[in-house]
C-alpha cells in the first residue's frame, strides 16, 4: 500500500465511524463507498464500527412500546385543549379575583372610620424628641441645619495638614 | 396522511378580498409544508396541523426518550411531555423569531425531549442503556444461546464505558445513534458548533471502541 493509500485510509477512519453512527452527507457518503469498494481494510474497520454502533443503539421497539405509541397525535392534541381550558379558567378566576378586590377596597375604606385609619392621622409638631427643648433651642438648630446647607466650600480647597505640610494643599506651599 | 395545500391570494374572478385559503386534503404523500408554518397555523386555530407536527416527529422523539425510560411503554408518556413543552415554548418565541428559520421547531423539539428524558430518568435513578424487561422480548430466533450471552456481556461493557462519557459527548452520541440526526442537527439542538459536535462525538467513539477493545471484543 503507497503511502498516500494510508493518508486516505487514515482520513476514512473518521468518516467510517460516523457512517455507521448515521447518516453522512452525500459527497461523504459517495466517497466513502467508493473507497470502500477498493479497500478491504477499510471494509474491515468499517465491519468494526458497525459492531460497536450496533451495542451502542436500543433494541428495537417492542409491540408494547409501538402500541403506546397509537394514536399518540390525538391525545397529545386533547392534553393540550385540556391545558388550555384549565388556563383560560384560571385566568377567569384570577381576572374576577381582581375585579372583587379593586371593589373592595373602595368599600373598605368608606367603612373604617376615619379615627382609627393610620392613613388619616395627623402627624402633630410637638413629637417627643422635641420634649424638653425650648423654642430657643429649636431655633438655633434649625439656623445651624441652614448654615450648614448652604456651607459650599469644595472639599479639597484650602485644605492644608498641620506640621512638615508634605501634603499641603492651596497656598501651604 | 394529511397533506396542506395553499391558494394564496384569494380567488381573483371572484374579486372577493379575503385571507388566503388554506385547505387540507387527506392524502398519503405528507404535508410539505415546513414545520414554522405548521407550528404557526396551529397557533392560530388549525388542530390538524398539530396532528400533523406529531405524526411528522413523533419516530424521531420515540428515538430519543426510550433512552431513559425503565420500561418501553413508558416513552410514550415522555414523548407526549416533550411536544407538549415544545408547543408551550414555541407559542412564547415564535412571535419573536424573525424571519423563516428551517429546522428551528425540530431543534427545539429534540433539545426539550433530550431534557424531558434526562428529566425523567434523573428522577428516576437510572439511566438506561439496555434492560431485562428488553433483553426477554429479543427473538429466539437468530445467534444461539451462547452469542446471545456474549453480545449480553459486550453491551454491558458498553455500558460501563458509555457511563465514563462526559455528558456532553454522550448526549452527541444519542442524538447520532438513536436519533439518525446529522451533525448538523445534533450541533443545532445541543447549540454548539457542528466542528464541536464532531470533535465530541470522535472523543467519545475512540474511547468506546477503547474500552470494547480492552475487554476482548
Amino acid at each position: 500500500m503507497s503511502a498516500e493509500e494510508k493518508e486516505t485510509c487514515a482520513e476514512m477512519e473518521a468518516l467510517l465511524a460516523e457512517r455507521a453512527s448515521g447518516p453522512l452527507e452525500e459527497a461523504q457518503a459517495s466517497a466513502v463507498e467508493a473507497h470502500l469498494a477498493g479497500c478491504a481494510g477499510c471494509r474491515a474497520s468499517a465491519s468494526e464500527w458497525e459492531a460497536v454502533f450496533s451495542l451502542v443503539a436500543l433494541p428495537p421497539s417492542t409491540l408494547k412500546e409501538e402500541a403506546a405509541f397509537r394514536g399518540l397525535g390525538e391525545r397529545t392534541l386533547a392534553a393540550w385543549q385540556r391545558r388550555e381550558r384549565q388556563w383560560r379558567r384560571a385566568r377567569g378566576l384570577f381576572a374576577a379575583a381582581a375585579v372583587l378586590a379593586a371593589a373592595a377596597i373602595p368599600i373598605w375604606f368608606w367603612h373604617v372610620p376615619a379615627s382609627s385609619s393610620p392613613a388619616l392621622a395627623v402627624v402633630q409638631p410637638n413629637q417627643p424628641e422635641w420634649k424638653g427643648l425650648s423654642a430657643a433651642d429649636v431655633e438655633e438648630a434649625e439656623a445651624t441645619e441652614m448654615e450648614s446647607a448652604s456651607d459650599d466650600t469644595p472639599l479639597l480647597d484650602g485644605l492644608a495638614l498641620e506640621g512638615d505640610g508634605a501634603f499641603a494643599l492651596g497656598d501651604s506651599g | 396522511m394529511l397533506a396542506r395545500h395553499m391558494a394564496e391570494g384569494g380567488d381573483a374572478a371572484s374579486g372577493e378580498q379575503r385571507r388566503p385559503a388554506r385547505a387540507w386534503t387527506v392524502l398519503t404523500g405528507g404535508s410539505t409544508a415546513s414545520d414554522e408554518t405548521l407550528l404557526r397555523d396551529f397557533l392560530a386555530g388549525e388542530t390538524r396541523a398539530f396532528g400533523e407536527l406529531v405524526r411528522r416527529h413523533q419516530r424521531l422523539v420515540q428515538a430519543l426518550v426510550r433512552r431513559y425510560v425503565a420500561r418501553p411503554e413508558d416513552s410514550a408518556d415522555l414523548a407526549q411531555a416533550a411536544f407538549l413543552r415544545a408547543f408551550a415554548a414555541a407559542r412564547r418565541s415564535l412571535a419573536q423569531v424573525k424571519g423563516e428559520q428551517p429546522g428551528l421547531f425540530r431543534a427545539w423539539l429534540v433539545r426539550i425531549a433530550v431534557n424531558v428524558g434526562k428529566n425523567h430518568a434523573r428522577d428516576a435513578g437510572r439511566w438506561r442503556f439496555e434492560d431485562a424487561a428488553v433483553l426477554t422480548e429479543v427473538p429466539t430466533a437468530g445467534p444461539d444461546a451462547s452469542a446471545m450471552l456474549e453480545r449480553a456481556q459486550q453491551r454491558r461493557h458498553l455500558r460501563r464505558a458509555m457511563q465514563c462519557l462526559s455528558a456532553r459527548q454522550r448526549e452527541v452520541v444519542t442524538l447520532r445513534v438513536d436519533g439518525g440526526l446529522p451533525f448538523r442537527e445534533v450541533a443545532l439542538a445541543l447549540r454548539m458548533t457542528e466542528n464541536n459536535a464532531k470533535v465530541h462525538f470522535h472523543h467519545a467513539v475512540r474511547r468506546l471502541k477503547l474500552a470494547m477493545e480492552g475487554e476482548g471484543v
